[in-house]
């Protein structure tokens, strides 16, 4: 499913994270790592949204040379959602539905699990982090995916909502074989997930666990 | 206990202010000292402090720094990083007005060394009497900038400044892509936007003023264009930031290039209205002003794609004089203004396609 070759990211000339090789079949898998490891900057360089040295592959497709096809099957979720302040959940989903070719449907569907319907008009200065949080994991589902991101899922959510996570992840496995790579500390609660494996970000790369 | 806040202050504004404006200064110091030399720069200061009138010009050019000034100071407290700040709210107002005129004052330090120039050369010119008179100008300067500071230290650090009440638009309707960034100038940078039009406009006004279509060659039309749409420089590089921070999940998202070119181009042109507006209002429409507005449009534009080649503000700075200067020499060699404009657009799209997913906030 995932295929990584010759994978380096630089920030200047700092090396971040450093990837030789690196190729995970289908399914739900858990990045861990400690703060400033290099699970967002893993996340966001395989999302699109860092540009990066080597090669990424989803089923074949690959980012930089079919960097649309990519990222119609590749959803992310950041783990702390900055959104424009004028902005409102109607907008994002919208816009992020169309691109992504998600029916209409879907978004009802989304705003409803995760109890976004009362506020979507609003715009995102009057959010809270939870909430914004519920917008972020909501743009993560939109389309049909092959492998979605979560960038800390479960942070600043309540109970209801994790529920609402839980039963999402596992409803896109079962019906449309998505595959998640999802990083958390909440060890407890992401194990009541069927995990397939686990990888530690360490000393600026990545091994299985 | 204040000499720490006000060494804290220091490094979080002022200093902070010299490195974002880096470029601002060392155009000035190019063109002041690049050009000008001693002799005509004491020619100067003795022209200008020889009437009290006169001295009104170095006011001006003095009260439009100060509010920059102001006006970055204000943005920083906007900052949620800099909310800090108003912790200095726990001291004696004596002690914050001491703060706020240390900081102004640091602020203020090209126009103040501007001063004692000016100073100098009326004492030699036996002009004493201007002497108190820029004293007072930069006392003005200074009070309103501690004023204005600290009625912003009594309001609660999140102020939204919103031009219009937007609640039932919001709710009515979606907006759509090529409307964000202006939504967000209105909402956030109202400032930047407001200068940044008076600028251009102003500038193409006083051209077309003098202008006179029947006698004068079209080209020099064609260069004020130019130079009017590289006032938009800031606007265009403030949207590359928009782009980068608070659009930055948007590059998950499978947008054709070209649909993100076509929703850029509209911002952009829409930003370009005003300027448009005054040149369509001033002249006949005749093909060769068309093209000469399309020129200004695909020049903000090429501007905007620069910021995606991951520069810094001075070499930024460097490559867009270069750029102007090199378009000014075709311009004056009877390349077709239609020609430029096509270049400018088709090499815009070849950077923008070629940088977008490399881009990321270096800053």
């Amino acid at each position: 499913m995932l295929r990584i070759e010759a994978f380096k990211k630089l920030y200047g000339d700092y090396l971040a994270l450093e990837i030789p090789h690196l190729a995970i079949e289908e399914g739900i898998y858990w990045i861990k790592g400690d703060n400033g490891a290099g699970k967002s900057t893993f996340f966001k360089a395989l999302a699109g949204l860092l540009p990066f040295e080597g090669e990424v592959e989803v089923n074949g497709i690959s980012i930089k040379k079919q960097p649309i096809a990519y990222r119609l099957k590749v959803n992310y979720s950041e783990a702390e959602p900055q959104f424009p302040s004028f902005l409102t959940a109607k907008d994002l989903l919208t816009f992020f539905a169309k691109t992504k070719q998600a029916p209409s449907e879907q978004i009802e569907e989304l705003i409803t699990v995760f109890g976004m319907k009362d506020y979507w008009t609003q715009p995102c200065s009057t959010y809270s982090s939870g909430m914004l949080k519920k917008l972020s994991l909501t743009l993560g589902f939109i389309g049909n995916p092959t492998l979605i991101i979560l960038d800390e899922p479960l942070i600043t959510i309540d109970e209801q909502a994790k529920e609402t996570l839980y039963h999402l992840i596992e409803q896109y496995r079962a019906k449309m074989g998505t595959s998640f790579l999802l990083s958390s500390h909440h060890q407890f609660q992401l194990e009541a997930l069927a995990v397939n494996g686990r990888f530690l970000v360490q000393s600026q790369t990545i091994q299985p666990l | 206990m204040s000499a720490v806040i006000n060494k804290v202050l220091w490094r979080t504004l002022v200093i902070t202010f010299y490195r974002a404006n880096v470029g601002f200064f060392s155009l000035v110091i190019f063109l002041l000292f690049g050009f000008i030399r001693g002799t005509e720069h004491v020619y100067l200061a003795s022209f200008l402090v020889s009437k009290i009138t006169t001295t009104l010009f170095v006011y001006i050019v003095w009260v439009v720094y100060t509010l920059k000034t102001i006006l970055f100071v204000l943005k920083q407290l906007q900052t949620p990083v800099y909310h800090f700040i108003f912790q200095i709210r726990l001291l004696s107002i004596k002690q914050r007005l001491l703060l706020w005129a240390s900081i102004q004052l640091g602020l203020l330090l090209p126009i103040l060394l501007y001063g004692v120039f000016l100073g100098t050369v009326a004492m030699s010119m036996v002009q004493m009497g201007i002497i108190p008179v820029l004293l007072f100008y930069l006392l003005t300067l200074l009070v309103v900038a501690i004023g204005c500071y600290e009625y912003r230290i009594r309001q609660a650090p999140f102020v939204s400044y919103q031009l219009i009440n937007i609640d039932g638009f919001h709710q009515k309707w979606v907006k759509p892509y090529w409307s964000y960034f202006i939504l967000y100038l209105l909402g956030s940078d109202l400032k930047l936007l407001l200068l940044s039009k008076l600028t251009t406009c102003g500038v193409i006004s006083v051209f077309l003023h003098f202008y006179d279509s029947t006698v004068l060659d079209e080209r020099y039309l064609a260069m004020a264009v130019l130079f009017t749409s590289t006032g938009n420089v800031v606007l265009m590089h403030q949207l590359f930031l928009f782009k980068q921070i608070q659009l930055v999940c948007f590059k998950n998202l499978p947008l054709p290039i070209r649909r993100d070119i076509s929703h850029c181009l509209l911002t952009i042109l829409l930003l370009c209205l005003p300027e448009l507006m005054i040149l369509a209002y001033q002249l006949w429409l005749t093909t060769f002003y068309v093209f000469t507005m399309l020129l200004g449009v695909a020049w903000a534009w090429f501007l905007y794609t620069l910021s995606y080649l991951q520069l810094t503000q001075e070499q930024l700075i460097v490559r867009i004089f270069f750029l102007l200067t090199v378009s000014v020499f075709l311009i004056l060699g009877n390349l077709p203004v239609w020609l430029m404009a096509l270049i400018f657009t088709v090499v815009g799209i070849y950077l923008y396609s070629k940088n977008y997913y490399k881009s990321e906030n270096i800053l």
